[in-house]
């Protein structure tokens, strides 16, 4: 068997259950259910459309509710449920990373599948992916802008063409029109120009720009501004705070804060510390007592972020010209998780910084492919230390990766049992009075209570101990 | 040369080993799941005194809807409530979990809490010492209710 075909068969072996473990979660009441309430009152494009744009003040994501639409049409034409249809398109987005990634990452050696095999478990197993595959508008709009950010890197590492500034742009007025971090993917092409990848063109990295430019325009002229503090809740060392407390606390001087989350996004994916803003480790310190997700969590990334130190300062010396095309990836990747970070200005989440997530696996996968070809200049003992190292950095991974299953079917639960809230009988009063809204609203909840998902009474309670932050 | 490159390829493998071992246990269970073999990975059918004991509003309502009693005992199965299996109405399993809101949910979903029950539940709460439990329990009966806990069964002996 040739090593692209192993690692292929790896990723899909490991991928099927968790795309299993996706789709059991049903549609989500909060941030779901009332675009689809919405998509469901118009029959056209263009007026949902132009509607759209004025839904809110501080959010611009006209193509959320299209998508929506579209959904609810296919459900409606091949008779599926809409949470069948919903969490299929789900499945097929994580589908899609997986894929993209492996395209990215070029497994051609057997050295590949060892460096793929630490790396893979680091892009599953990390805190941001898991974050992505809960969130749902109810489409998976992070998901949708992590595949159009590899898919731009995937262009990036191939001999540039023609096509390739209209497919970028394609991609980003996408990804911008469904969540502001789409805008990510504008970031990874000028990170990939920047580092000089053959497929990124001035033109592409251009047209790219001014594609931005035209959209930062338009949320000026629809009046649309940014979230600013307070606009949602967000952690501080080692409490977390509402909007209203964060208003109050950081309000009148900003920037302190700004920092901290700033250098708290960018320590999260590097450390998996702070989470939500939150330090663990400060609540560790103060009840003496830490969670052993939070060492497993640090550990495993405390590991592979030295391996990426020690990647830096030994091959980006030479500037440059003198990179190699693994060396120009690497810095890419490094690049886009920085400016990742700056995304979380205003509150950190696990969701925003799930692009970077993607890269930092990228960089895992650069960075350890490197320490295993230094293998045959080192002696017995520097080899089987290595060995040994990324052995227990891959199992530390593999073991986060495998606790995606356990928060996810805790996330089922949870998310089903929202629904209990939706139309009870005890408080008719607060059912919608639109007949078209109540019936949809009706018909997804029946789906919801006939959707079987496992109780967390009945899952391994040490998971909570190892999986569950 | 030859050496070198068996060696690195030996020790790719090695490396390779550990995380694809993890990911195929993960990946295992899941398949085991699907094929009924992991309790844990697949729903789990739920009496309707179990799906009160671990607080599953959701499977409450499908089976009520689905026309189940919500006044009748049935099973539960051992550790859900205490390390043994008991027979128990979903109000009773609702106390012994010391849920409160599980206690209103069944209530506004037709579990009686009566003259008949009363009694019974509010013993059994502070046997427990659910005392959010007995407070509201205590709320339901009339006035000039009196609560005579002798004799009242729990519903295990052990």
């Amino acid at each position: 068997m040739r090593p692209p075909i192993l690692a292929f068969l790896l990723a899909a072996l490991i991928t099927l259950p968790l795309a299993d473990s996706v789709f059991r979660i049903p549609i989500q009441v909060s941030d779901s259910l009332e675009a689809i309430v919405i998509a469901t009152k118009y029959s056209s494009f263009w007026p949902l459309l132009t509607d759209s744009v004025r839904f809110s003040t501080t959010t611009f994501r006209p193509m959320r509710y299209e998508q929506t639409r579209w959904l609810l049409q296919t459900a409606a034409a091949t008779g599926l449920t809409y949470n069948s249809v919903f969490r299929a398109v789900h499945v097929a987005l994580m589908l899609l990373l997986v894929l993209l990634f492996l395209l990215a990452i070029r497994v051609r050696r057997w050295i590949d599948v060892a460096a793929f095999t630490v790396a893979f478990p680091a892009l599953i197993g990390i805190h941001t992916f898991v974050a992505m595959l809960q969130e749902a508008y109810p489409v998976n709009h992070f998901a949708e802008v992590g595949v159009c950010a590899l898919a731009v890197v995937v262009l990036s590492q191939q001999r540039a063409r023609w096509f390739f500034p209209i497919v970028v742009c394609a991609l980003l007025a996408f990804a911008l029109s469904v969540v502001e971090s789409g805008a990510m993917v504008w970031v990874v092409a000028i990170c990939c120009a920047a580092a000089g990848m053959r497929g990124m063109t001035r033109s592409s990295a251009i047209a790219a720009t001014l594609l931005l430019g035209a959209y930062l325009l338009a949320r000026h002229a629809l009046e649309i501004s940014s979230p600013g503090i307070g606009g949602h809740g967000s952690g501080f060392g080692g409490t977390f705070y509402s909007p209203e407390e964060l208003k109050q606390r950081f309000g009148a001087h900003p920037l302190g804060f700004i920092a901290y989350n700033v250098a708290g996004g960018l320590a999260s994916l590097l450390f998996s510390e702070p989470r939500q803003g939150m330090y663990s480790l400060v609540i560790a310190w103060k009840t003496g007592a830490p969670h052993p997700v939070l060492l497993i969590n640090l550990a495993s990334s405390l590991a592979t972020t030295a391996l990426m130190v020690w990647y830096g300062v030994t091959h980006l010396r030479g500037g440059r010209a003198a990179w190699s095309d693994s060396d120009r990836l690497f810095v890419a990747a490094c690049a886009v998780m920085i400016v990742n970070a700056a995304l979380n200005a205003a509150y950190i989440k696990d969701e925003i910084m799930s692009v970077g997530g993607l890269f930092y696996a990228v960089a895992a996968y650069v960075a350890v492919r490197a320490l295993l070809e230094t293998i045959p200049r080192r002696g017995v003992v520097a080899s089987a230390l290595i060995a040994l190292l990324l052995m227990a950095d891959a199992g530390l991974w593999a073991f986060r990766a495998a606790g995606v299953h356990y928060v996810l079917r805790y996330d089922a639960f949870k998310t089903r049992n929202d629904w209990v809230e939706v139309l009870r009988p005890d408080k008719r009063d607060d059912w919608p009075t639109d007949p078209q809204e109540l019936a949809i609203t009706r018909r997804i909840r029946n789906e919801v209570v006939l959707r079987r998902v496992a109780s967390p009474s009945f899952m391994p309670r040490w998971g909570d101990r190892y999986w569950v932050e | 040369m030859v050496h070198h490159r068996v060696k690195r390829d030996e020790l790719a493998l090695a490396v390779s080993a550990v995380p694809v071992a993890w990911l195929l246990v993960a990946t295992a269970l899941v398949i085991a799941g699907w094929m009924g073999y992991a309790p844990f990975l697949t729903p789990a059918d739920l009496t309707l005194p179990e799906a009160a004991a671990v607080r599953d509003h959701l499977e409450i309502l499908r089976q009520v809807e689905s026309g189940a009693d919500p006044n009748r005992a049935a099973r539960v199965r051992p550790g859900l409530v205490r390390p043994g299996e008991y027979t128990m109405t979903p109000l009773e399993a609702a106390v012994a979990s010391g849920r409160l809101d599980t206690v209103q949910f069944l209530q506004h979903h037709g579990a009686r809490v009566d003259a008949t029950t009363l009694p019974g539940l509010l013993c059994f709460a502070r046997l427990q010492d659910a005392t959010d439990i007995a407070a509201y329990l205590q709320q339901q009966a009339p006035p000039d209710f009196v609560v005579r806990c002798e004799g009242v069964r729990l519903p295990w002996t052990d």
